[in-house]
């Protein structure tokens, strides 16, 4: 092991996917550093380039350009995802849903009104992602539908992106794409790399600190994007089967080999409500939860 | 009792099974211009076994500019350029010194000669695959050059399995300078032309995250005047079929920081009684060095072989086919040398060097027929800087 007062550290900050995005890095050479850091950026960037909802030719566009039109042969990383949300779906009992998207159209957090019951009932038909037609290749969107892979490809990214860091010579390293963690390695003094969880009730706060030695932590909590409507909290995780936003969870932290695993883990728990801390355990993974009440649950709590 | 399949091992698996994009067969976006210089110089010949002539062999020098741009959004462009000059004297035969010994005849260092080569790789990229076709001539005083190719990559598998197949048509011209001064082999080649076709197939496969294996088989024919014509005495088949079998390994070592091991092995056979080995080891290593960041690649290759079965230094044999050409014997050779990179932003810089010794006694085996004199040594040299942009 080489002493980390020799090595080079660099914070590098940029914004993609709508986040503030670092990387941390240590190598005895600047260049190395230098070659990585812009190999990993230029991956983030690619995949927000691919999976944009904003951009009109972007991969995701193109798909749900054709909804209700013709089934559309999807590229083979894109297949992948399609598959493991396919299989998300599965395991969360339909919890999970990348075609839940639509609701955006009827729940506005930016203005304090709450969807009509009739606009939910209506948006409801609109998704499912049962509805689909995937046979792994080939993708078949009916009308009024659409997916957005937006609750993937940032966790995916940040393993791309990790993986990218550690094929260009780096061995301790931390990807931080808004708080989608993954590491490269310990820390070369060979101490753990401390991840700060936000306090829900005060997000500049640290609620929990927690050491990564390897793998990739994600986090799912409700003061991400919300909306007060006479004392109560509204967040951006909708329920696909209600229509309904998740209500138990504050936040939900899940430590995995994988980004991509520890962000879906989280998204599903949210969704679970009451039983998220029990469905975690179950599934063996490493957890932290704190309900809306401030209990907190889980071996990292 | 089976175990229930918790959703993070089930995730886990099907997060692992995403062939990530960034290892796919993606368009390069960069255009590269590079320039190399390369100096191979052979060396002298002992005294005892010269008859005549020089002792000074043969010294090249190689000037490469090379273009390579992507063109579209699926097409690139892979442009080749090279000048070579070569000077000094090459053996043209050899005879008995009456003491039971062969000796080389050399021509005087009068050769100056100069060549230019010229190339062009179109490739068009699709989702899981490639195609390329490219068209390449060549040009010096006594020797014209036109070839042809097609290449095609496929990719199987999630990427783990690539296969790649090619094919080339080449078609020579030959004529040889002074050939009615000489006569001889010289005005028999004279106008005569050559016919390559060549083709090659084969499998990558990606074999865990620490390696993969190459395995490929390629066959060409030459058909057409195969003799040198500068020889005294060079009568060979007028074709000639040639089959190699290649492996290529490489094997990531996490040790010592990481470095990647490469080994390559090659089986050559033809119909002209030549057998071939080569192997080829080398070791990739980046490090730091007064401050810089430096790749070190020093490698080993070891080569034997079988004489073809008309290989001759007896110039009083009455057979029909006869070359005393040293490449058609039975020998042994070894070359070490190094290549070291040193990358700055969008520049880096080669510099190579190598080592090339040779000796009948290395063959290992079907040495016992002929000696062979003339059999070479060589250093080479070459310096390089490629810009990214």
């Amino acid at each position: 092991m080489q002493p980390s007062k020799n090595m080079e550290y660099q914070v590098y900050q940029f914004k993609a996917m709508g986040s503030p995005c670092a990387f941390c890095v240590y190598h005895l050479s600047y260049n190395v550093i230098q070659n990585a850091l812009q190999l990993a950026q230029e991956e983030v960037h690619r995949l927000e380039k691919k999976y944009s909802r904003f951009l009109n030719h972007s991969v995701l566009s193109n798909i749900n350009e054709q909804a209700g039109v013709a089934p559309v042969k999807v590229d083979g990383e894109t297949a992948g995802l399609i598959n493991y949300a396919a299989q998300c779906f599965e395991l969360s009992d339909g919890l999970f849903d990348i075609t839940s998207g639509v609701f955006r159209q009827i729940w506005d957090f930016k203005s304090p009104k709450l969807p009509s019951s009739v606009a939910i009932k209506n948006t409801l038909r609109n998704v499912g992602f049962n509805k689909l037609n995937w046979d792994g290749q080939t993708l078949y969107i009916p009308k009024n539908m659409e997916i957005d892979l937006g609750g993937v490809v940032k966790e995916y990214a940040a393993d791309c992106a990790r993986q990218v860091l550690l094929n260009n010579g780096i061995q301790h390293g931390l990807v931080d794409l808004g708080g989608d963690m993954a590491v490269v390695g310990e820390k070369p003094d060979q101490s753990p790399w401390v991840i700060g969880i936000r306090d829900p009730s005060n997000p500049a706060k640290a609620i929990v600190s927690i050491p990564l030695m390897q793998g990739a932590i994600a986090t799912s909590g409700h003061y991400e994007r919300f909306m007060m409507i006479n004392g109560k909290r509204y967040c951006h995780i909708i329920n696909p089967k209600t229509g309904w936003p998740a209500e138990y969870c504050a936040t939900v932290s899940v430590t995995s080999p994988q980004c991509l695993v520890s962000g879906s883990l989280a998204t599903i728990a949210m969704l679970k409500e009451e039983k998220a801390q029990n469905w975690l355990k179950e599934q063996e993974a490493v957890f932290f939860v704190q309900n809306s009440q401030g209990q907190c649950f889980g071996s990292l709590a | 009792m089976i175990k229930k399949q918790t959703a993070l091992s089930a995730l886990t698996m099907s997060a692992l099974a995403i062939p990530n994009g960034a290892t796919a067969m993606v368009v390069p976006d960069k255009k590269t211009l590079s320039l190399r210089y390369t100096q191979y110089q052979e060396a002298e010949m002992p005294v005892e076994r010269v008859n005549g002539g020089n002792t000074g062999r043969y010294n090249i020098d190689i000037l490469q500019i090379r273009y390579f741009t992507p063109v579209l959004e699926q097409y690139s462009l892979d442009t080749n350029v090279s000048y070579e000059t070569m000077s000094g004297a090459s053996p043209y035969g050899s005879s008995d010194n009456g003491s039971g010994q062969t000796e080389v005849h050399m021509s005087g260092a009068s050769i100056e000669e100069s060549r230019v080569d010229a190339s062009v790789l179109g490739t068009r990229y699709f989702e899981d695959g490639s195609l390329g076709t490219s068209a390449a001539i060549s040009t010096e005083n006594d020797y014209n050059s036109v070839a042809f190719g097609l290449s095609g990559a496929l990719e199987l598998f999630e990427k783990h399995t690539t296969l790649l197949a090619s094919a080339s048509l080449s078609y020579d011209e030959l004529s040889p300078t002074q050939a009615e001064l000489f006569g001889g082999g010289r005005e028999e080649a004279d106008g005569e032309t050559k016919r390559t076709f060549s083709m090659y197939q084969g499998v990558s496969q990606v074999i865990d995250k620490f390696s993969t294996l190459q395995v490929g088989f390629g066959y060409t024919r030459l058909a057409g005047h195969l003799s040198d014509p500068y020889r005294t005495r060079d009568d060979r088949p007028e074709l000639r079929e040639q089959n190699t079998l290649s492996l290529q390994y490489r094997y990531y070592l996490t040790q010592w920081g990481g470095m990647a091991w490469h080994l390559d092995y090659r089986y050559y056979q033809d119909d002209w009684g030549i057998l071939a080995n080569t192997v080829t080891n080398s070791i990739w290593k980046d490090t730091e060095l007064a401050g810089l960041h430096l790749t070190l690649a020093p490698n080993i290759r070891y080569h034997w072989q079988h004489a073809a079965d008309f290989y001759s230094v007896d110039s009083t044999s009455t057979n029909e086919l006869y070359s005393d050409d040293y490449r058609l014997s039975a020998y042994g050779a070894i070359s070490v040398g190094i290549d070291i990179q040193y990358h700055h932003q969008d520049m880096s810089f080669t510099l190579g060097m190598s080592q090339y010794l040779s000796s009948e006694d290395w063959g290992l085996t079907g040495a016992e027929s002929s000696e062979t004199p003339a059999l070479v040594d060589f250093t080479t040299l070459s310096l390089g800087i490629d810009y990214h942009f």
